[in-house]
C-alpha cells in the first residue's frame, strides 16, 4: 500500500471535517441563537404560570432549575420516563465534560482546572454504557408503548437512532477499536484556533479511523440538526411561561406591548 | 424586576449555550498548538520496523496490549505476550546528562507522560511497575521499589 | 333529556391507562357559530372562501403574539409524559386527546408552513398541510379540551395545552369556523349583560324573590343589593347563581356571609357575569371587553373593592388577566387583594372570628372538595402559593363536621376536570361530557365508599352545571353537589353581631 495514497486521504478527512465542523458549529450556535432572539421578542401578553407557582424571582429559578435538573414534572408523571430520560441526560452531560480534554490545550488553563479535567475521564468514560441504557429504555418505550408509537413521527426514532450511533461508536472506540486521540486532539486545537497551516503536516491531521470518523460525521448532523428539531426543547425549557412566571398578577400589572398599541394607546 | 428576570434567564441560556457548544466557545489564549515531543527511543527494534508494532498501531494499542499483557501475566499466570511494560520503559525513558530520569508524577518530560497529560489520560501501571529502566532503580537506593520488583519478580526479556 | 346515544364508562377496578381508539371521538362535534353571532364578536359570519390562507396567516399573527404559542410548539420532544393525564383521553380513549395528539393537530400544520423541517421533509417530521379534514379536526377536537390545565402540570416543559387550543379557536373563529355554544354566550354578555341572558329587571326579581325566602326561612333581613352607588364591595357572581341550582344556594351563602361582615356591597346589572367566554375562544380583544364591564361597574358604582363568586374560569381571569385586562385598578382600596375571591373573603372573616359558625347544622352531610380546574391551576388565593387549596378547604372545615378530601392524585394541582369546562357544557357534547367526567367519578366512588361522603362541595358554576347533569349516569344523584357557599350558609349563625 502506498504512503501517498493514505496521505491523501488523511488530507481530504482533515479538511471535510473541519469545513464540515466550521459549518456545524456556525448553524448551531446561529440556529439556536435566533430561536432564542424568537422566543425573547414574542411577548407573553398574559400571566399563565401553572400553579402553585413561586412568588418571587428567587422562586422561580428554584422553579426552573428543579425542572432542568431534576426533571421534577417528569418525575410527577411518569417513574419509567423520567429514569431513562434522567439517566440518558445525566451521562451525557459526564460525557460532554470528558469530552473537554479534546478542546482544551494544557498550556490554555491553569493546573487545577486540567485536574478536573483528568478526573472526569473515567466517569466519562463508564457514563457512556448508562448513556446507551438510557437511549435503549426511551427507544424501547416508542417503539412498545402504543401510546408512544401513535405520537412519533420517524424523526423522533432518527433522533434516538443519530444518538446511539454517537453512543456505540464512542464506547467502541473507548474499548475495542481505537483512534489516535493525540493526533486527534492536534487536529481538534488546530480547528478551534484557526491554525490551518497545521494542517499540512500529519501530526496535526485527521486520524482516518473508520469508527472516529462516523462518531464524528453523526456529532456534526446532530449539531446541524439541532435548531430545527425538538432539540430546540433544551433552550425552550427556560422560555416556558407555564413554568417560569412569577405567580403576582393581582399584585403587578403585566401587559404585553402590543396590548398597549392596540387597545390603550388612544387612551392615554 | 422584568430586566433583572431576563438578565437571570439570559445568564441561564448562556451557561447552556456554552456547555453545548464547547467546541466553538473555547478561549483561544495560544496562538499555536501544541503537541507532545516525547523522547526518542533508544533502539529500534528491527531494521524496518522502529518498535514492536508499526508506529500507527502502537500510538493507537498500546493501552490494550499492556493490559492483555496485564491479565494474562498477573491474572492467569502466562508470560507469553509479546509486549512487556518494562521492555517499553527500558527502551523509551531516557535520563538527562546528569544521568535523572524525569518523573512520570509530573511534567511532560517523561516518555509516557508527554502524551498522557495532553490527552488527560491517567496512567495506572506505575503504581506497581517502575517507570525507570531496571538498571538504574537497583543502583539507586530505593529499598521500597527494590523490595517490590523482588518480589513480584523481574521478567528478564530484552529486546 | 334525549337518550343517550352512548354507554357510559365503566368505573375501573384499578387505574390503567385505556388503549387507544384512534377516531372513536372524531364526530363529537359542538353546534357551529350563526353569522350573527359571529359578526357581534367581530368575525367572518361563516366559513370563509381563503380559510386555508387566513388561517395560516392568523396562526403567524400567534406566534409573533403569544410566546407561549411559539415555546410549546417547537419545544415538545414527544416524550409521552402527558399521554395518559388528560380526563377526555382516560374516558374516551381517542389518541387525539391525549393532550399531546390534541396539540399535534396544530403542530403538525405549524411545522408544515413555518419551520424549515417541515417545509423540505413533511413526512420525516410528522407535517401536514392544512386540509378540510385537518380543519374540522380542529373544531371538533379542540372543543374537546376544557383548558383545564392537567397535562402542564405533568409536561417537563410545562406545554400548556389550553394554550394550544386557545390560539386554535381563536384561527377557527377568524376563518369563520366558530362554536356556537361559546359565542352565542359572548353574544349575549354584550347584548344583555351575562351569559344567561337575564335582563337587569330579571335579576332584580329574583334577588327580591330570594330575599324574601331567606326572610321566611331565618326571619333575618338579608340583603341581595344590586346597583347600588357607594357600597364598599362590587360583588361578581356568575349568571347562574342567581337561579340555576344548586347554585343559588351559593348566592344566599354569600348574602349571608356579607350580612354578617356588616360590609356593605352590591351587585351590578351591568357586570352581572363572572365568566368570561372570552378565554375560552382564545380572544385577547373578546376577553378584554367582557372584562372591562367589570371595571366599568366600579366606576360607576362608586366601590372600593371587587369580589369574585364561586366560578373556576371566571376567577382564572379575574385573578390573574383582570389587571392585565382592565387594569390599573388605582381607584380601589389597596388593602386588599385585587380581585378578592368569596372564599378569602369568608376566610379572612372567619380567621378574625366574625362569622358564628354552627357546624352541626352540616351534620346530615359528609362532604369532599372538588378543586376546580382553572382555580386549581391558574390562579392562587391568599399569600402563599397553593391557598387555592387550602383555603376553600378551611371554610368548609369550619362548616362541617364531616370533610373527606378524595384520593391525592385527584386533588389539588392534580385535580381533574369536571369534564365541562372550557366552552363544552353544551348538550350537543354530552357524550365526551359524560365520558370526560370518568376520572372524578371514580374518585368521587372511592370517597363514599370509604367515608361514606354524601355531598361533592365545589366553587365553579360550570363544575356544579356539569356535575349535576353527570353524576345520574354514574349512578349518583344531582343533589349530591353543593356550593362552598351553601354550607357557609346553612352553617352561619345570622345576627349575632346586632343583638
Amino acid at each position: 500500500m502506498g504512503g501517498g495514497n493514505k496521505e491523501a486521504l488523511m488530507g481530504f478527512w482533515t479538511t471535510f471535517y473541519a469545513l464540515s465542523f466550521y459549518v456545524a458549529t456556525l448553524i448551531l450556535i446561529l440556529g439556536v441563537g435566533y430561536k432564542i432572539y424568537q422566543y425573547t421578542k414574542t411577548p407573553a401578553p398574559l400571566k399563565i404560570p401553572t400553579t402553585p407557582a413561586p412568588l418571587t424571582t428567587g422562586g422561580v429559578v428554584i422553579r426552573m432549575l428543579l425542572e432542568v435538573i431534576l426533571f421534577k414534572s417528569l418525575f410527577r408523571s411518569n417513574k419509567w420516563i423520567w429514569l431513562f430520560a434522567m439517566i440518558f441526560h445525566g451521562a451525557l452531560w459526564v460525557i460532554l465534560l470528558r469530552h473537554l480534554r479534546y478542546f482544551i490545550d494544557p498550556q490554555w488553563v491553569i493546573y487545577p482546572i486540567w485536574e478536573l479535567v483528568e478526573l472526569i475521564q473515567p466517569f466519562g468514560k463508564y457514563a457512556s454504557f448508562a448513556m446507551l441504557f438510557g437511549l435503549l429504555g426511551l427507544l424501547a418505550r416508542r417503539l412498545f408503548v402504543e401510546r408512544m408509537r401513535y405520537i412519533s413521527s420517524a424523526s423522533d426514532y432518527l433522533m434516538l437512532v443519530l444518538l446511539l450511533v454517537i453512543g456505540v461508536s464512542g464506547v467502541l472506540m473507548s474499548f475495542v477499536t481505537r483512534t489516535d486521540i493525540v493526533q486527534f486532539k492536534a487536529f481538534m486545537l488546530s480547528v478551534i484556533s484557526f491554525q490551518w497551516q497545521n494542517f499540512e503536516l500529519s501530526a496535526y491531521q485527521m486520524p482516518p479511523d473508520s469508527m472516529l470518523l462516523v462518531h464524528l460525521a453523526a456529532v456534526i448532523l446532530l449539531m446541524i440538526v439541532f435548531p430545527f428539531s425538538k432539540l430546540l426543547h433544551a433552550p425552550g425549557v427556560f422560555f416556558s411561561p407555564g413554568r417560569n412566571q412569577v405567580d403576582n398578577a393581582r399584585e403587578k400589572r403585566h401587559v404585553a406591548p402590543w396590548a398597549i398599541k392596540q387597545f390603550e394607546a388612544p387612551q392615554t | 424586576m422584568k430586566a433583572r428576570y431576563l438578565s437571570i434567564l439570559g445568564k441561564l441560556m448562556l451557561g447552556l449555550l456554552l456547555s453545548l457548544t464547547v467546541n466553538a466557545a473555547e478561549p483561544v489564549t495560544s496562538g499555536s498548538v501544541t503537541i507532545p515531543n516525547p523522547p526518542k527511543a533508544k533502539t529500534n527494534f528491527s531494521a524496518e520496523q522502529p518498535c514492536v508494532e508499526p508506529i500507527d498501531v502502537m500510538r493507537r494499542s498500546h493501552g490494550l496490549f499492556l493490559k492483555h499483557s496485564r491479565n494474562d501475566t498477573m491474572r492467569h499466570g502466562m508470560r507469553t505476550s509479546n509486549y512487556s511494560l518494562v521492555t517499553c520503559i527500558n527502551c523509551h525513558v531516557t535520563s538527562d546528562e546528569h544521568g535523572n530520569y524525569p518523573s512520570v508524577k509530573e511534567g511532560t518530560e517523561h516518555f509516557c507522560r508527554s502524551c498522557h497529560s495532553y490527552a488527560a489520560v491517567t496512567i495506572d501501571c506505575f503504581q506497581c511497575h517502575a517507570s525507570h529502566p531496571e538498571e538504574v532503580i537497583s543502583s539507586k537506593v530505593n529499598e521500597v521499589s527494590s523490595i517490590k520488583l523482588d518480589s513480584l519478580g523481574t521478567p528478564n526479556t530484552s529486546p | 333529556m334525549a337518550k343517550a346515544k352512548f354507554e357510559t364508562p365503566e368505573f375501573r377496578p384499578y387505574p390503567v391507562i385505556p388503549v387507544i381508539k384512534p377516531g372513536v371521538m372524531k364526530d363529537s362535534r359542538s353546534f357551529v357559530s350563526k353569522p350573527g353571532m359571529q359578526e357581534s364578536l367581530g368575525y367572518p359570519g361563516e366559513l370563509v372562501d381563503n380559510w386555508q390562507e387566513v388561517a395560516i396567516n392568523k396562526l403567524g399573527e400567534l406566534l409573533t403574539k403569544y410566546r407561549s404559542l411559539r415555546v410549546y410548539l417547537d419545544t415538545c420532544v414527544k416524550c409521552g409524559s402527558c399521554t395518559d393525564k388528560c380526563h377526555y383521553f382516560i374516558g374516551t380513549n381517542d389518541p387525539k386527546n391525549m393532550p399531546v395528539g390534541r396539540q399535534d393537530l396544530l403542530r403538525q400544520v405549524y411545522r408544515r408552513y413555518f419551520t424549515l423541517a417541515g417545509k423540505l421533509f413533511p413526512k420525516l417530521v410528522g407535517a401536514k398541510d392544512l386540509t378540510r379534514d385537518m380543519l374540522d379536526d380542529w373544531y371538533n377536537y379542540f372543543h374537546q379540551c376544557s383548558q383545564c390545565r392537567r397535562c402542564s402540570v405533568y409536561c417537563p416543559y410545562g406545554i400548556d395545552t389550553a394554550e394550544i387550543s386557545m390560539a386554535a379557536r381563536e384561527i377557527l373563529d377568524a376563518v369563520g369556523y366558530g362554536q356556537k355554544y361559546c359565542n352565542e354566550i359572548i353574544e349575549k354578555v354584550y347584548k344583555i349583560g351575562n351569559n344567561l341572558g337575564l335582563p337587569g329587571p330579571a335579576i332584580r326579581n329574583t334577588l327580591e324573590g330570594l330575599e324574601e325566602d331567606i326572610k321566611d326561612e331565618t326571619g333575618v333581613d338579608v340583603r341581595l343589593p344590586l346597583d347600588e352607588e357607594g357600597a364598599e364591595v362590587l360583588f361578581v357572581p356568575p349568571s347562574a347563581d342567581f337561579f340555576v341550582e344548586p347554585h343559588v344556594d351559593g348566592l344566599i351563602g354569600y348574602g349571608k356571609v356579607f350580612h354578617q361582615s356588616g360590609i356593605s356591597w352590591t351587585m351590578s346589572s351591568h357586570a352581572s357575569e363572572a365568566g368570561n367566554f372570552g378565554m375560552f375562544i382564545g380572544s385577547y380583544e373578546n376577553m378584554r371587553r367582557v372584562s372591562m364591564r367589570i371595571r366599568e361597574a366600579a366606576l360607576d358604582l362608586k366601590v372600593k373593592r371587587i369580589v369574585f363568586g364561586e366560578c373556576g374560569h371566571a376567577w382564572r381571569v379575574a385573578y390573574a388577566f383582570l389587571n392585565t385586562l382592565a387594569g390599573p385598578f388605582d381607584f380601589l382600596d389597596k388593602r386588599y387583594p385585587i380581585p378578592q375571591h368569596i372564599c378569602e373573603f369568608t376566610y379572612d372573616l372567619i380567621q378574625k372570628g366574625a362569622l358564628k359558625l354552627d357546624k352541626s347544622a352540616n351534620d346530615h352531610r359528609r362532604v369532599t372538595y372538588h378543586d376546580s380546574c382553572n382555580v386549581a391551576r391558574a390562579t392562587r388565593m391568599g399569600h402563599k402559593p397553593g391557598g387555592q387549596f387550602v383555603i376553600p378547604r378551611e371554610v368548609i372545615k369550619a362548616c362541617c363536621n364531616h370533610f373527606y378530601d378524595m384520593p391525592s392524585d385527584t386533588i389539588y394541582d392534580e385535580t381533574y376536570c369536571c369534564g365541562g369546562g372550557g366552552g363544552l357544557l353544551t348538550d350537543e357534547l354530552m357524550e365526551v361530557r359524560v365520558k370526560g367526567a370518568l376520572p372524578r367519578m371514580e374518585a368521587l366512588k372511592q370517597v363514599t365508599d370509604d367515608h361514606q361522603v354524601t355531598h361533592m362541595a365545589t366553587i365553579c358554576a360550570i363544575c356544579k352545571s356539569q356535575f349535576t347533569k353527570v353524576v345520574p349516569y354514574y349512578g349518583f344523584d344531582m343533589d349530591q353537589i353543593i356550593s362552598v357557599h351553601q354550607l357557609v350558609g346553612d352553617a352561619i349563625v345570622l345576627n349575632v353581631n346586632e343583638v
